[in-house]
C-alpha cells in the first residue's frame, strides 16, 4: 500500500480515480487543483502523484516542474484529457519533458491505473531533465 | 452597423469601385473576384463548420441550438454572397447577369462620380435626394450589403447563447454523471464489503481452521471413548479377580467344612470304639456305653450339618460366579457397544460437518466469483463516466469554435464596412486546419475529415492515435 496524491479538478473524475487507487489498496489523499498539492506535498510524504495537467487553478505541469526542481523523485503519472489547445499527443509529451514518469489519457481503466502506479512506484524515481 | 455608414470618406483608391477606366479597373474587377470567390469559399467552410460542430456531437446534446445555429450561419454567409451578386445586379441595373465593369459605371455615373470626386455616398445621396443607396466609407453600399452587415453583426448573439448552452449541457452531464458515479460507489462499496466479508469469513484458512477444530475435537471424543473402554477392561480384569478371591475364600470354607466332616466321621468311629470296649467292661462299662451313644449322636448331627452347609457354600460359590461372569459380560458387550456405537456416530457427524463445511466452502466461491463478476463492470462503469469530463472538454472546444465562427463573421461584417478589401483575421479555412489541429482525439479528426468529405484511412488513425 502506497501513500497517493491525486489532484483532479472533475468531481466524476476525481472520485472515480480514487476509487481506482483505493480499490489497489492505497491510501489516497485527493485534492482539487496545484495549489492545494502543493501544499500537501509540503506538509507530508507521499509514495506517488497521480495528477491531471489542466485544472482550473493552475497548470500541472508547473506542478510537476516544482515538485521536480526541488529534488523530489517522487514517482509521478500525469491523466490527461488533452487540452482544447492541444492535443492529447502534445499534452502526454509535455507531461513527461516537465517530469512526469507515465502519461495517461483519459479515460483509463483501473487496471491500466493500477499498473501504472505500481509500475511507477517500482522503478527509480526520476529527476527532472531540464526541459520542462 | 449603421456607425459604420457615415461621414467617413472614401480614401482608399484601390477599391473596387473608385475608377472604372484603364489599369484600375482592371485591378478592381480583379479584386471583385477575388471577393467573391472568398465569400462562396466562406459558404462553404460555414456550412462545414455547422456540419462538423453538427457530427462532433453537438447535434445529440443541444438540437436546439444546433438547429438555430445552422440556419444562421448559412443565412449570414448567404447574405454575404447575396450582396455580392446583388451588387452586380445593381450594378448592372437590372436582371440576373452582372454587368461588367464598364457598364456598371456607365449605370451608376451618380456613384462613381460621387466616389471619385471625394464625396461621401451619404453626401451623395443626400444632395441628390436618394435613399435606395445606403452608404459605406469608401465603398460602394446596397442594402443587401446593409442587411448582410447586420445579419453577420447578429451572430455574436447566437454564439453567445450557444456557449450559455454548451455550459449549461456540460453542468447537466456533470450533475448526472455524478449522481450516476454516487450511485455505483454505494453499490460498489457494498460489493465490497460482502466480497471483504466473504473473503475473511470464508477464506480457505478459516475454512482449515474449522475443519482442524472440528478434527480436534474428534480426536478428544475418540481418546475420550478409548480411556472409557480400557477402563471398562481394568472393571472387567477387577471383577475377573474378585470372582477369583471369592471361590478361593469359598473353597477355603468348604475345605473347613471337609475337616468338620473328617473329624465327626472319626468321633463317631471313636464313639464305637467306646461303645465296643463298655460293652466288654460288663456292668461298669454301661456309663461309658450311654457316653458313647451320645457323642456318636453328635457327631452325626455335626456331620449332617458339615455336609448342608457344604452343600449350601458350594451352591452359592457357584451362583455368584455364574452371575458376576453374566454382569461382566454383558457389561462388557454394552460397553464395547456403546463405545462402537458413538465412535459411529462421530464418524457420520464428522462427515456431515465435513459435506457442511465444504457445501459452505463452495457457496462463498461462488458468491464470491459471482461478487468479482459484479464488481469488475462496476469499476468499467465508474471508469466510463469519465466521458464526461471528455465531453465536457469537447463543448468547450465546441463553444470555442462557435466563437471564433462569430469572430470571424465580425471581422467579414467589418471588413464589409470598410474600404479594405483584406482581412486582418485569419481565412475561415485556416481555423478549420486549427480546429482540426486541436482536436484531442482521433474521433474528432475523423469526424473533422468526414464532414469536409475527406477520407480517413488506417494510416490517419493510426498517425493519430501513436505518439
Amino acid at each position: 500500500m502506497a501513500a497517493v496524491l491525486l489532484i483532479e479538478d472533475v468531481a466524476v473524475v476525481r472520485t472515480t480515480l480514487m476509487k481506482f487507487l483505493e480499490r489497489g489498496g492505497h491510501a489516497v489523499t485527493v485534492c482539487e487543483g496545484s495549489h492545494e498539492a502543493w501544499r500537501l506535498l509540503n506538509q507530508q510524504r507521499f509514495d506517488a502523484v497521480v495528477t491531471d495537467i489542466w485544472m482550473k487553478d493552475g497548470d500541472g505541469l508547473d506542478l510537476i516542474g516544482r515538485i521536480r526542481a526541488r529534488g523530489d523523485t517522487t514517482p509521478i503519472v500525469v491523466i490527461t484529457g488533452g487540452d482544447p489547445r492541444s492535443p492529447q499527443s502534445t499534452s502526454v509529451d509535455a507531461a513527461i519533458r516537465a517530469g512526469a514518469n507515465q502519461a495517461l489519457m483519459k479515460p483509463v481503466t483501473k487496471t491500466l491505473l493500477l499498473d501504472t502506479v505500481t509500475a511507477c512506484l517500482q522503478s527509480p524515481g526520476k529527476e527532472n531533465d531540464g526541459q520542462a | 452597423m449603421t456607425s459604420v455608414a457615415v461621414s467617413v470618406r472614401a480614401a482608399s483608391t484601390s477599391d473596387a469601385y473608385d475608377d472604372v477606366d484603364g489599369p484600375a479597373a482592371a485591378a478592381s474587377t480583379s479584386s471583385h473576384d477575388m471577393r467573391r470567390t472568398v465569400f462562396k469559399a466562406l459558404i462553404r467552410v460555414g456550412v462545414a463548420a455547422v456540419a462538423v460542430m453538427a457530427d462532433l456531437g453537438l447535434h445529440r446534446v443541444l438540437p436546439g441550438a444546433l438547429t438555430a445555429l445552422a440556419p444562421v450561419t448559412a443565412f449570414a454567409f448567404g447574405m454575404a454572397a447575396h450582396w455580392l451578386t446583388g451588387a452586380q445586379r445593381q450594378g448592372a441595373g437590372s436582371g440576373a447577369e452582372p454587368a461588367s465593369r464598364p457598364d456598371r459605371a456607365a449605370a451608376e455615373p451618380e456613384m462613381v462620380g460621387a466616389e471619385r470626386s471625394g464625396v461621401t455616398l451619404v453626401e451623395a445621396n443626400e444632395r441628390d435626394g436618394r435613399n435606395d443607396v445606403i452608404a459605406f466609407p469608401g465603398r460602394r453600399s446596397t442594402p443587401e450589403m446593409d442587411r448582410a452587415v447586420q445579419e453577420l453583426d447578429q451572430y455574436s448573439a447566437f454564439t453567445d447563447i450557444l456557449a450559455k448552452q454548451l455550459k449549461s449541457v456540460t453542468d447537466v452531464s456533470e450533475e448526472a454523471a455524478g449522481t450516476i458515479l454516487s450511485n455505483l460507489t454505494g453499490v460498489d462499496e457494498k460489493v465490497s464489503d460482502l466480497l471483504t466479508f466473504i473473503q475473511t469469513s470464508g477464506s480457505s484458512d478459516q475454512v482449515t481452521q474449522v475443519i482442524s477444530e472440528i478434527e480436534s475435537q474428534m480426536q478428544g471424543c475418540r481418546e475420550l471413548l478409548d480411556r472409557f473402554a480400557i477402563r471398562q477392561r481394568d472393571d472387567a480384569q477387577e471383577s475377573q479377580r474378585q470372582r477369583s478371591q471369592l471361590g478361593a475364600d469359598t473353597r477355603s470354607v468348604l475345605d473347613a467344612l471337609d475337616g468338620v466332616n473328617r473329624i465327626a466321621r472319626q468321633t463317631t468311629m471313636l464313639s464305637l470304639n467306646v461303645s465296643i470296649e463298655a460293652a466288654r467292661a460288663g456292668e461298669a462299662g454301661r456309663g461309658f456305653s450311654v457316653i458313647a451313644v451320645e457323642i456318636r449322636k453328635l457327631a452325626s448331627e455335626v456331620q449332617a450339618i458339615s455336609n448342608d452347609v457344604h452343600s449350601r457354600v458350594e451352591a452359592l460359590m457357584q451362583s455368584v460366579t455364574v452371575d458376576l461372569s453374566l454382569q461382566t459380560q454383558n457389561r462388557e458387550e454394552a460397553g464395547h457397544n456403546a463405545i462402537a456405537n458413538i465412535a459411529q456416530t462421530l464418524s457420520a457427524l464428522t462427515d456431515n460437518l465435513m459435506t457442511l463445511v465444504a457445501h459452505q466452502r463452495d457457496i462463498l466461491q461462488k458468491v464470491e466469483i459471482e461478487n468479482e463478476a459484479i464488481a469488475k463492470p462496476l469499476m468499467d462503469m465508474m471508469g466510463s463516466i469519465q466521458f464526461q469530463d471528455i465531453i465536457r472538454q469537447q463543448l468547450e472546444q465546441l463553444s470555442r469554435m462557435a466563437t471564433q465562427v462569430g469572430e470571424h463573421l465580425a471581422a467579414v461584417s467589418a471588413m464589409l464596412g470598410s474600404a479594405k478589401t483584406d482581412m486582418d483575421d485569419e481565412m475561415l479555412s485556416d481555423k478549420l486546419d486549427q480546429m482540426f489541429n486541436g482536436y484531442v482525439m482521433a474521433g474528432q479528426r475523423e469526424t473533422h475529415m468526414a464532414a469536409r468529405g475527406q477520407a480517413v484511412t488506417q494510416d490517419t488513425a493510426a498517425r493519430i492515435e501513436l505518439f
